[in-house]
């Protein structure tokens, strides 16, 4: 039972950084959408029966409702896109959807850079009785000294989960299927056969704890399971391209049927880059942070040829279609008309898509509670929230339900696209109903 | 010859014979393998890299007699120079206090906010910049600048940056003790990063490549990509040319003889500042190059990647004795080339794991290994360069009535917890907390001169222990801070193990990797600790829990407090307050002067008696005691605890809040606890001066520099020395006879 426990501790400490992939998957993809801003309006009553508000501003006399938002903003690694994208939610809420009934919406600002950050920003909502409810951008600093105070005293909507309190603590929700749903998904893709007969697959991961620990609790077992042979190199988040090509050569990317670099997107320019200065060319599956904005600039405006990525299910990228009802392209669509009036300048790339996402979901809480709801109903209304979430694809939110080791998360599919010769193609995802349930015994 | 035949029959020489037999042997073992030799050859080009840093590394102390800390960030710093000319034409500038600031807040006060003064500017236009154009979604820039004319400039801002920084920081500290130019070197390093953090963000960049890149291929199926090739032979070139400046020009020889003795420059009829400034001018220039030319090759910049190469480089350098260009560069290529094939053989089947994956860190750690093998066999023949003039450590007071001063402090502190907001409660704990952490470093650099780069990792060690004893073990506290503070004395004195060699700015190389591999190896280790740290239950006795969010009732007037919990800060007041005690009697014993004997002149100290060996062990005892406290109270203050909380560059800025506050008394450690990051510093500058958090790092390394050139004492030294001036000035005016202290005559 101690080594269930400790296994189960391990693997949650380790579902980190992953959901970064699907999260940047998501609002990556979105900037490919073509431009027109014809149906914005209809649009706009998408939003508005998504969030159940009144078209029109807010009424700025009246109480604003006050929101905790925190996020790793400052220092390395951070996240300053995800605050763009829940700034830009607030204005619009504010602007056209009515607010909370007539309440405008306000963000209470605090950023980590440190753990000591953390702990200060949980002790600040914990004591302001104005904020009921925590939004987080992303954090992968200072989360555990925040959520030890905020845990079961106030609800926490995880906006991007990136390290293990994310997952476990007591009151927090996230709405997407996070590092354990993309990295178990990967792993099953390939234990199904999808890329062929897979004798053996070559892994180089970043030492971050949750890249490691994802990989060793849950990406090696669900492999070498089905027998395939297995070959992990960890390497530090700040390894050199030099580096990289000895890891590469260490994990035997250059022989096994698969390889599967799990990095945060400059880790993959190094991968990318040490390949082909190798002159090698292994059949490589990778989570969604691979096609960050940086891997593009990198490449001179396209994405890795031949890769497959796994995210959150859906590739804007690939045609649209309104063939699955927790979806709609129009809710992509709307983004970036609502980017485009609001901040055309903004980075609406990484976490900015999914936080905007989170913002209308609290909203649509709120407009259901009214503006008087106290914590401890927004705690029920959270875990109770049954989705769809805007911009995920899959199941319907289902908190609790979804994993046994990972009581947070609350949607449990995860999808595969591959880039080839300049197109993207749908493998397992939303657009061909084929999407991965990771959690599936 | 018979010489040379005795100097292998001692007992160093036979190690050396076994040590070179074991190494041929290995070497045949890798050569046989196409493998391991191509894991081997993939090296390179991380070893060129350690190379380039360990070269200007050498150069910076033979004409400057620092070791500097801050050569990775100067690299990286040209780096962004070069990436900023060649993506945007543009040459970044440093934040600058602007002066205007005031009147703009002056104009805000009496009602208009909107009033606005020019700003100084963050950018200078070289060139028009590039045409930009979009694909999904990412912006794509061609080159505002081609890569010659962006690499001229970029080395032309590294030449004035070079003399700057002579001019301005190393050249004033040319006669301070080896900590001054240490914690100078750290003040630079993070300023630098901390510019290109403001300026750029801390998300890596892409840059375009300057060296061909294709695969070569090699006999035996090996290929190397080409522009390690390159850049090693790059590296081989300037270190020649290097040779034989420094062999067959004057100023070279001068430079040399000054590394020695700088008299012996001034007889050459060179001044050794001049050198000295020419020096850092060419180690700048020299960084800035490989700075620009890594760049493409590691696909990216960040600020923090080339930055941490300085623990490598370092074991590079310290291996030629800072002196030799041609062994620097064979160590740095070898330890880039060993680090290559540690990682492969590690991912063997056949190699030893833990929990079924390969022992983590076994690369960061070969440094460390290289350390601690140099410094065993010829620590003492270690240079340490000879200045024409040296000034003393700051000052170690002996603390006057300590008990009542502490009682009142704790006291004090105590009462504001209670009545603060909770932001400034948590301050005060921060504070108490990283004051402990201080004091650790009172003990062994302020009054032993063992410069320590390892408390963090050292308090680090006692956190996770912590951890691990209450949660698999259940033993409760107080036992288990106890538990982990025994485990830091004995990884403590294991890693001070060198010290009974060397002191100085060796010791705190060896500090430093020690540092980095406890970081890796240990904590870093999942089997051991986690992989997303440990969580660490409240303290709690007697039935009472008093953790930082345990609910707690206000003493007067009743009803719940707001968290964070004041008597978790009182608690941690009372555990300061009688370290500090400890600390102080340690001071006035015989065992303090027995100190303060060795941090003078250990010579000296030995001829009087004084155990020299026995007293820096002793220190480093006490002082990894302490911050094993403090790494329990941290845990306890988080819940948790986290390898990168504990790490080496935590370490580093320790001694650097350490040094500012003043390293030498427990005052100054009081002061430095106030300074850390979200302490009462942090909390003035961000609610009372409403600075951004992100400016509070730029400022510590701008102050550190500052204090380092013109307050060595420290901010508690000066506030001492203030007050014994205006004591004097007291008692000279009512005609009494000053106070005086007896204070260490030399260093």
């Amino acid at each position: 039972m101690e080594d269930r426990k400790s296994f189960s501790n391990r693997a949650l400490r380790g579902a980190g950084v992953l959901a970064a992939a699907g999260a940047m998957f998501m609002a990556t993809v979105v900037t490919a959408i073509p431009a027109g801003a014809t149906t914005y309006k209809a649009n706009t009553n998408l939003a508005l029966s998504y969030t159940g508000g009144k078209a029109g501003k807010a009424n700025a006399k009246l109480t604003p409702i006050t929101i905790g938002y925190v996020n790793q903003q400052y220092g390395n690694p951070s996240y300053p896109e995800a605050t763009q994208g829940a700034q830009l939610a607030v204005k619009y809420v504010n602007n056209q959807l009515g607010g909370i009934q007539g309440h405008p919406i306000k963000l209470s600002t605090c950023y980590v850079a440190t753990e000591e950050d953390g702990q200060k920003c949980g002790t600040q909502f914990l004591n302001n009785p104005a904020v009921s409810l925590v939004l987080t951008g992303a954090m992968s600093v200072g989360a555990s000294s925040m959520m030890s105070v905020l845990a079961g005293q106030k609800p926490i909507i995880v906006g991007n989960g990136l390290t293990a309190p994310d997952f476990t603590t007591k009151g927090a929700v996230t709405y997407t299927p996070g590092a354990p749903g993309v990295v178990e998904g990967l792993s099953k893709f390939v234990t199904q056969g999808s890329l062929g007969t897979v004798k053996s697959v070559a892994i180089v991961a970043t030492t971050d704890a949750a890249a490691e620990t994802s990989v060793k609790l849950l990406m090696t077992p669900i492999l070498e399971a089905a027998g395939i042979k297995v070959s992990e190199v960890f390497v530090a988040p700040t390894t050199s391209g030099a580096a990289m090509e000895s890891a590469l050569k260490a994990a035997g990317a250059s022989t096994a049927d698969v390889f599967i670099p799990i990095t945060p997107v400059q880790g993959c320019i190094s991968v990318y880059d040490a390949l082909k200065s190798l002159g090698i060319h292994p059949k490589v599956l990778t989570t969604g942070l691979c096609y960050g904005t940086p891997m593009v600039q990198a490449l001179g405006g396209t994405f890795p040829n031949g890769w497959y990525f796994g995210g959150y299910g859906a590739s804007y990228f690939a045609p649209l279609v309104n063939n699955n009802k927790y979806l709609s392209s129009s809710q992509t669509k709307l983004y970036e008309n609502i980017v485009k009036q609001y901040n055309p300048r903004m980075q609406y790339t990484g976490f900015a898509g999914p936080e905007f996402g989170n913002v209308l979901t609290i909203d649509s809480i709120y407009n259901k509670l009214g503006p008087t709801a106290t914590s401890a109903q927004l705690a029920t209304a959270t875990v109770n929230f049954q989705g769809p979430q805007w911009l995920v694809s899959g199941t319907p939110v289902s908190c609790g339900n979804i994993s046994p080791l990972f009581p947070s998360i609350c949607v449990g599919q995860m999808g595969i696209e591959q880039f080839k010769n300049g197109k993207w193609v749908a493998i397992a995802d939303v657009y061909n109903n084929k999407l991965i349930n990771p959690f599936a015994k | 010859m018979s010489r040379y035949l005795q100097r292998w029959t001692t007992p160093r020489g036979i190690a050396a014979q076994v040590a070179i037999l074991l190494g041929v042997a290995l070497a045949i073992v890798i050569l046989i393998s196409a493998n391991q030799t191509q894991a081997l050859v993939l090296g390179l080009g991380a070893g060129a890299l350690i190379a380039a840093l360990a070269l200007s590394i050498t150069l910076n102390y033979q004409g400057s007699g620092v070791v500097n800390f801050s050569v990775g960030a100067m690299a990286m710093y040209a780096s962004y120079i070069y990436f900023g000319l060649r993506t945007d034409g543009k040459l970044f500038l440093p934040p600058i206090p602007n002066p205007l600031a005031l009147i703009e807040g002056v104009v805000h006060l009496f009602g208009a906010p909107g009033f606005r003064l020019p700003a100084f500017p963050a950018f200078i236009s070289v060139s028009n910049g590039g045409s930009t154009s979009y694909s999904y979604g990412a912006a794509i820039k061609t080159a505002a600048m081609s890569a010659p004319e962006a690499m001229v400039i970029a080395l032309a801002e590294c030449a004035v940056l070079g003399l700057l920084f002579h001019l301005l920081i190393f050249r004033p500290l040319r006669k301070a003790p080896v900590l001054a130019k240490v914690v100078a070197s750290i003040g630079l390093f993070i300023l630098l990063q901390e510019i290109v953090v403001l300026r750029f963000g801390s998300d890596a960049q892409t840059v375009s490549p300057i060296l061909p890149q294709h695969p070569v291929s090699l006999p035996r199926g090996i290929h190397i990509p080409s522009d390690q090739l390159f850049l090693t032979a790059i590296v081989i070139l300037v270190t020649f040319l290097l040779w034989g400046i420094f062999k067959y020009t004057r100023y070279g020889i001068a430079t040399r003889a000054a590394a020695e003795n700088e008299k012996g420059s001034l007889i050459l009829g060179f001044s050794p500042d001049f050198l000295a400034g020419v020096n850092w001018v060419g180690s700048t220039v020299l960084v800035g190059l490989f700075g620009i030319l890594i760049g493409p090759i590691n696909q990216s910049i960040d600020p923090y990647t080339v930055t941490l190469l300085v623990i490598p480089a370092l074991a590079a350098a310290l291996l030629a004795r800072f002196t030799s260009f041609s062994v620097t560069v064979i160590a740095g290529l070898g330890i880039g080339m060993a680090s290559s094939w540690i990682q492969y053989i590690t991912n063997q089947s056949w190699f030893p794991k833990v929990g079924g994956a390969a022992l983590p860190g076994l690369s960061d750690a070969l440094p460390f290994v290289i350390i601690i093998v140099v410094l065993m066999l010829r620590g003492k023949s270690l240079p340490t360069r000879g200045s024409i003039e040296t000034i003393k450590l700051p000052f170690a007071p002996k603390a006057k009535r300590a008990l009542p001063s502490t009682a009142l402090f704790t006291i004090v502190a105590a009462v504001l917890l209670f009545v603060v907001t909770p932001d400034w409660r948590l301050a005060i704990v921060n504070a108490t907390v990283g004051a402990v952490i201080c004091l650790s470093l009172v003990v062994l650099t302020g009054y032993v001169g063992q410069i320590s780069l390892m408390q963090m990792a050292l308090a680090g060690m006692s956190g996770f222990t912590l951890s691990k004893v209450a949660d698999a073990y259940h033993i409760p506290f107080p036992i288990g801070p106890l538990l982990g503070a025994v485990v830091a004395v004995g990884v403590g004195l294991l890693a001070g193990i060198p010290a009974l060699r060397v002191r100085g700015v060796n010791l705190a190389v060896a500090t430093f990797a020690a540092a980095m591999t406890i970081q890796s190896v240990v904590l870093g280790n999942p089997a051991w600790s986690g992989t997303n740290g440990a969580s660490v239950a409240p303290p709690s006795m007697f039935g009472v829990t008093f953790g930082p969010n345990q609910p707690w009732s206000k003493i007067f007037g009743g009803g719940k407090g707001l968290l964070p919990n004041p008597w978790f800060g009182v608690f941690c007041l009372v555990v300061l307050a009688l370290l500090i005690l400890g600390v102080v009697n340690i001071r006035r014993s015989r065992t303090g002067r027995q100190m303060l004997a060795v941090r003078a002149n250990e010579r000296a100290a030995a001829a009087a008696g004084v155990s020299v060996s026995g007293t820096k062990i002793l220190a480093f005892a006490i002082s990894a005691f302490i911050a094993g406290i403090g790494g329990a109270l941290s845990g306890y203050r988080f819940g948790s605890v986290t390898a990168d909380y504990f790490g080496a560059v935590p370490s580093m800025l320790f001694l650097a809040f350490a040094y500012l506050g003043g390293i030498s008394s427990v005052s100054g450690a009081v002061v430095g606890g106030m300074l850390v990051a979200g302490g009462i510093s942090t909390m003035i500058l961000t609610s009372w001066l409403h600075v951004s958090d992100q400016y509070t790092l730029l400022i510590a390394g701008t102050g550190l520099i500052l204090m380092a050139i013109f307050n060595p004492q420290g901010v508690a030294g000066g506030i001492r020395e203030l007050s014994h001036s205006l004591q004097a000035r007291r008692h000279a005016k009512r005609g009494e006879q000053p106070e005086v202290e007896l204070q260490e005559v030399s260093s």
